[in-house]
């Protein structure tokens, strides 16, 4: 020890005794403050909820048919068959009218909606055997709370199920173009030169070519009868391959200024390896900027799946997404009296809203401006 | 005055680090000869521009594109580092040449908490692996040595919550954590207010006495320079103009560039009301440099022969070396200017 630190006052102030926040711990305390982020990210939590409880939330299988084609959702009552107020819901069977060709409630036919009946078995997560499910009616009054589609199916229990594609589809490829488009988009912003450029030359050639014609190439070389599931695995990876050019792009811009930041000169003069350099320097600078770019764009794959099965190249019926299940509310006729075939665009439109919230906010509260 | 007796640490010989821009080529450093002795200081100042961080940043090899050390030699204890592997280079940063940068508040990575870099400098270069625990009690031990208040906590602490002064004296740490041979501090207490300035520059005086570390001190606080450093070089467009003791230096300079800096710096014992001499002019364009001497421009000695010759950097005294053909006496009030016609 020298003389120079017992003469030094501490330049800090003394109060805190409390162990210092992350800088994690800052970034959540200021996405807190925003309410729509906040209110974006309850509802995603609510949503991908659903997806993995979809099989619980369901009252239907997913494929079963009915002869109640196009029916509108089943009304729901707070009233028993006597008239007098009930919490439990009630509900009434509705049948199809040929003459004025439209559904009516069947007299006489009030029945309780029961909670956690046992139904159609199925497994939970995959799993769990189970065959419990949230709420069921009578098995003689049709209980669909969202209506049928052309083809009798519950829109309810599709929506469920069709969730569980649509929103992983998002995820999923987010983290194959996160992972490619950091360390891709690292590299070259870090070694610029020659790399770079053709890095960006390669890039640039993926994105200048049309996005949706690409999608819809690429689906149209899948063979149409294959396994839904690899359908799922091939229409993720279709767009990875189209998303992580542009991703890619943005970490490069952010590395090169991350480069030039005196704290990586100063590892640099300090002899760390480059390899660690980037690992640890680099990659978490760019993290922050580029999961806001990445949350930001996980609408655009909810969108191209759907785009792509609605137009019939994505997930084949009876298997739901909700962009195969909108496919069904494309004329006119449709969209005028069957109004609620069109949850599916709700749906749609609820998470994106959710994401872009959700990401205006990550970019505030990342935002190092803030924080330096 | 360095001893004849004691090597230097640190030469560097008749350095050229070039820029090649599109506009041209930059002489940033156009034949610089430096020399760093153990437990001594090296000042080197000049105006923005004139190629002081260049030098720094060449000696630790770490110049960034376009830039690119064109000719010289930098020796280490005799061994050439321009010689050596991108590799080998990698070793010598840290272990045998520190750096300080100017500005402290960007020079910490604010993901990580402070013993991370402590810690990252001391198993840098280690062969075998350190275990966890004594790299953290060697980065508690490092931040005591730098007078750190409370090291065992402030280790955990973000740099956010530490101020300007703080995280120059984590950064000093840093930087001595391998004891290296030569300290390169560029501009180290620019950003830093004036008390905090002082300790600094005397934490790394004392640390310097107990280490015997060479510093390379890169500058333009001449006040600075005549408290902290042995031996100052001046710098002007890329080249060495006077180089001698700080003594000499300040008491007998020879070079017009030099007495231009003294007579700038605001003195107490001058009338409040006199305005402060200046150096007329500009520092010329690096692209277009004039032939001859390069401070012809801005010279009120200007001769005819500094318009067509360069001056060598010559000794003028018992250890003092000027690169000027007129060598005016200093005078305490600015001469009539004639140059620039």
């Amino acid at each position: 020890m020298t003389t120079t630190s017992a003469t030094t006052p501490p330049d800090y102030i003394e109060d805190d005794q409390a162990p210092s926040e992350t800088p994690w711990q800052l970034a959540w305390r200021q996405l807190r403050k925003n309410k729509a982020a906040i209110a974006g990210l309850i509802t995603l939590i609510c949503l991908y909820g659903c997806a993995i409880l979809a099989n619980f939330l369901s009252p239907y299988r997913m494929e079963l048919r009915s002869d109640q084609v196009f029916q509108p959702p089943s009304p729901i009552r707070f009233h028993n068959a006597d008239g007098g107020f009930s919490l439990r819901p009630y509900t009434t069977q509705l049948k199809f009218n040929p003459s004025d060709n439209a559904f009516h409630e069947v007299a006489g036919t009030l029945e309780p909606v029961h909670f956690l009946v046992t139904g159609e078995p199925y497994r939970l997560l995959g799993i769990l055997p189970l065959r419990i499910h949230l709420f069921g009616a009578p098995d003689h009054i049709p209980f669909h709370l969202l209506g049928t589609d052309s083809d009798g199916r519950d829109v309810f229990s599709r929506l469920l199920i069709g969730s569980q594609i649509s929103l992983s589809i998002g995820i999923i490829a987010i983290c194959i173009t996160f992972s490619i488009g950091l360390t891709v988009g690292g590299i070259a912003g870090y070694w610029g030169g020659r790399v770079d450029s053709v890095i960006m030359r390669i890039c640039e050639v993926i994105m200048s070519v049309p996005q949706f014609y690409l999608l819809i190439a690429l689906a149209g070389l899948l063979p149409a009868k294959i396994d839904p599931r690899l359908t799922f695995l091939m229409i993720i990876i279709i767009l990875s391959f189209v998303g992580w050019a542009g991703l890619a792009r943005v970490v490069r811009g952010i590395s090169l200024s991350v480069r030039e930041l005196e704290y990586v000169q100063a590892a640099r003069a300090l002899g760390v390896p480059e390899g660690r350099i980037i690992r640890r320097h680099i990659l978490p600078g760019a993290f922050t900027y580029a999961s806001v770019a990445a949350t930001l764009s996980i609408p655009g794959y909810i969108l191209a799946e759907s785009g792509l099965s609605f137009l019939g190249l994505g997930i084949k019926i009876p298997f739901p997404s909700w962009g195969n299940m909108l496919s069904a509310a494309q004329d006119l006729d449709v969209i005028q009296t069957k109004v609620w075939m069109l949850c599916p665009a709700a749906m749609i439109f609820i998470t994106v809203l959710a994401f872009n919230f959700l990401g205006d906010g990550l970019r505030d509260a990342l935002d190092p401006k803030l924080r330096r | 005055m360095p001893q004849s007796v004691t090597e230097p640490v640190l030469q560097i010989k008749n350095l050229r680090t070039h820029f090649f821009t599109d506009q041209g080529v930059v002489p940033a450093v156009d034949g610089v000869d430096l020399e760093v002795y153990p437990g001594q200081t090296l000042g080197v100042v000049g105006e923005s521009g004139c190629g002081k961080s260049v030098t720094g940043m060449s000696a630790m090899r770490l110049v960034a594109p376009p830039g690119r050390i064109v000719d010289g030699e930098i020796l280490l204890r005799g061994e050439n580092l321009l010689k050596l592997s991108e590799v080998e280079m990698s070793h010598r940063r840290g272990k045998d040449l520190g750096m300080i940068f100017q500005e402290p508040m960007t020079s910490l990575d604010p993901l990580y908490p402070i013993c991370d870099p402590l810690m990252e400098a001391v198993q840098a270069h280690r062969k075998e692996k350190m275990p966890k625990a004594d790299a953290m009690a060697e980065a508690v031990r490092l931040l005591a040595s730098v007078g750190i208040p409370d090291p065992e906590r402030r280790a955990r602490s973000y740099p956010h919550e530490m101020s300007g002064g703080m995280r120059q004296r984590i950064m000093i740490a840093v930087a001595l954590s391998c004891r290296p041979a030569v300290l390169i501090a560029d501009e180290p207490t620019t950003a830093l207010d004036v008390t905090v300035q002082a300790q600094i520059l005397s934490l790394l005086r004392d640390l310097q006495s107990e280490t015997g570390t060479g510093i390379l001190m890169i500058t333009h606080n001449l006040g600075l320079v005549a408290e902290n450093c042995h031996t100052v070089a001046v710098m002007y467009a890329g080249k060495v103009v006077e180089k001698a003791s700080v003594q000499d230096i300040f008491k007998r300079p020879r070079h017009p560039y030099t007495q231009g800096l003294l007579r700038a710096v605001p003195r107490l014992d001058h009338p409040a009301k006199q305005p402060l001499p200046t150096i007329p002019g500009m520092v010329p364009n690096p692209l277009r440099l004039p032939v001859g001497c390069r401070f012809q421009t801005r010279c009120a000695f200007v001769t005819d022969r500094c318009r067509q010759e360069q001056p060598p950097l010559e000794a003028v005294g018992t250890g003092h070396l000027a690169a000027c053909f007129v060598q005016p006496e200093y005078t305490a009030s600015a001469p009539a200017h004639k140059g620039g016609a």
